[in-house]
């Protein structure tokens, strides 16, 4: 009896807190706290150069399993069915879904994941697998356009280091961007070259 | 007798004792609460909301004034959650904010209040225990007795015997909690408990203690 009373005692609570929260403007993670995550980052990262040259296998290695060019290190177009390199895509068809490879060496992390425009920013939405070589991966189909993201390394953001393009975050740092759309080109300039 | 003890004793969790589910649901409400979903703070509240008012039990002197307290500290970090170290303990960061609270709570109070002169002291509570009532009388007295001098303490001096010796916590979380180092916390302790002597000294003086 007196046990209920508790629990509906505690349910007041815990509802006149939300209830005052419902009219507090949403918190949203700090600049600093970002740029603070990503200076920590490179305290993950400083073991790379004791393994640089495996680091730099696994690079080359990535790079030939893939056997798609890219412009970021990190960001790969893999699939698109070829034959549509060739063509123009027509306007009224709608285009096939990209799937891009992200991957970031961290061979010291415990887990990685991916958060982006493309899954609401949900830091456990996309984890990414850990290959023997310290790289981590994770594949995401992603329709024409531009995509911000961010890794999250145990539990931090992480920057990805080497990223092609960038893009405020209106907090006063930035996040990678990743450019979906120009797959085709991208697939025939790899042939010709 | 505190008021708190009958809200639990309060549970702030230690290094290796927190389960890792426990975290890793506080971490996912966290994130998702940064994700603009303001309805996942209430995993936070619901699992810490009995020991903060615990907390704030100890520091305010009416169950009003520590649920005000505890409610404005789960405010406070919902409003400062965007600055919260996902590394950190979320436990200990709360309580940390509730603490700070607390003490400008006492401090705001002890400016606005100022303390009964010695003869208002109510003689009740010393008759009875002279006469030698029952034992639970007598413990209760002598706990309106300690808060009586403690409230004659300052507030820091009220914040380390509060959470070393009435929350019995050990030195290394007082410092998580506090931000001050493990020495400091020792000689403030010890000076806090010479004082807290000397103040229930004189207000009974009768009794040896």
């Amino acid at each position: 009896m007196s046990e209920r009373r508790d629990e509906r005692r505690d349910g007041d609570f815990v509802d006149r807190v939300m209830r005052q929260i419902a009219t507090r403007p949403l918190p949203r993670r700090s600049w600093w706290r970002r740029l603070v995550g990503a200076r920590e980052v490179t305290v993950t990262l400083r073991f790379r150069p004791a393994t640089w040259a495996l680091g730099a296998a696994a690079v080359a290695a990535l790079t030939l399993v893939v056997a798609r060019p890219h412009r970021g290190a990190t960001t790969v177009a893999v699939q698109q069915p070829a034959t549509r390199a060739a063509e123009a895509p027509r306007p009224d068809e709608a285009p096939l879904p990209t799937l891009v490879r992200f991957a970031l060496a961290a061979p010291a992390a415990r887990a990685v994941s991916l958060a982006g425009d493309f899954n609401g920013w949900r830091p456990d939405a996309t984890p990414m697998v850990r290959g023997p070589d310290g790289v981590w991966k994770a594949e995401v189909p992603l329709s024409r356009g531009n995509w911000s993201y961010s890794f999250v390394v145990d539990g931090k953001w992480v920057e990805d280091p080497l990223a092609e393009r960038w893009r405020a975050d209106g907090f006063g740092g930035k996040n990678a961007v990743v450019r979906v759309g120009d797959v085709p080109a991208m697939l025939g300039s790899a042939r010709g070259g | 007798m505190y008021p708190g003890r009958a809200l639990g004793r309060t549970t702030i969790a230690t290094d290796g004792d927190e389960d890792t589910d426990g975290r890793v649901v506080e971490r996912r409400a966290i994130e998702a609460v940064l994700a603009g979903e303001r309805a996942a703070f209430r995993v936070l509240v619901e699992r810490h909301h009995r020991g903060v008012q615990a907390m704030m039990m100890r520091f305010a002197r009416n169950g009003a004034d520590a649920e005000d307290l505890a409610q404005s500290a789960f405010v406070a970090a919902f409003d400062a959650l965007g600055r919260f170290d996902v590394e950190q303990r979320f436990s200990t960061w709360l309580y940390r904010i509730a603490i700070n609270l607390a003490k400008d709570h006492l401090k705001s109070k002890k400016r606005t209040e100022t303390a009964l002169p010695d003869d208002e002291v109510p003689e009740a509570l010393f008759a009875g225990r002279i006469a030698g009532t029952d034992e639970a009388t007598q413990a209760r007295q002598r706990q309106a007795l300690v808060e009586r001098a403690m409230s004659t303490l300052s507030v820091e001096d009220r914040e380390i015997l509060i959470l070393k010796d009435l929350e019995e916590l050990p030195f290394e979380e007082i410092k998580a909690l506090t931000g001050r180092p493990v020495t400091a916390l020792k000689i403030r302790a010890v000076r806090a408990r010479a004082r807290l002597r000397a103040a229930l000294e004189k207000l009974a003086p009768r009794e040896a203690l």
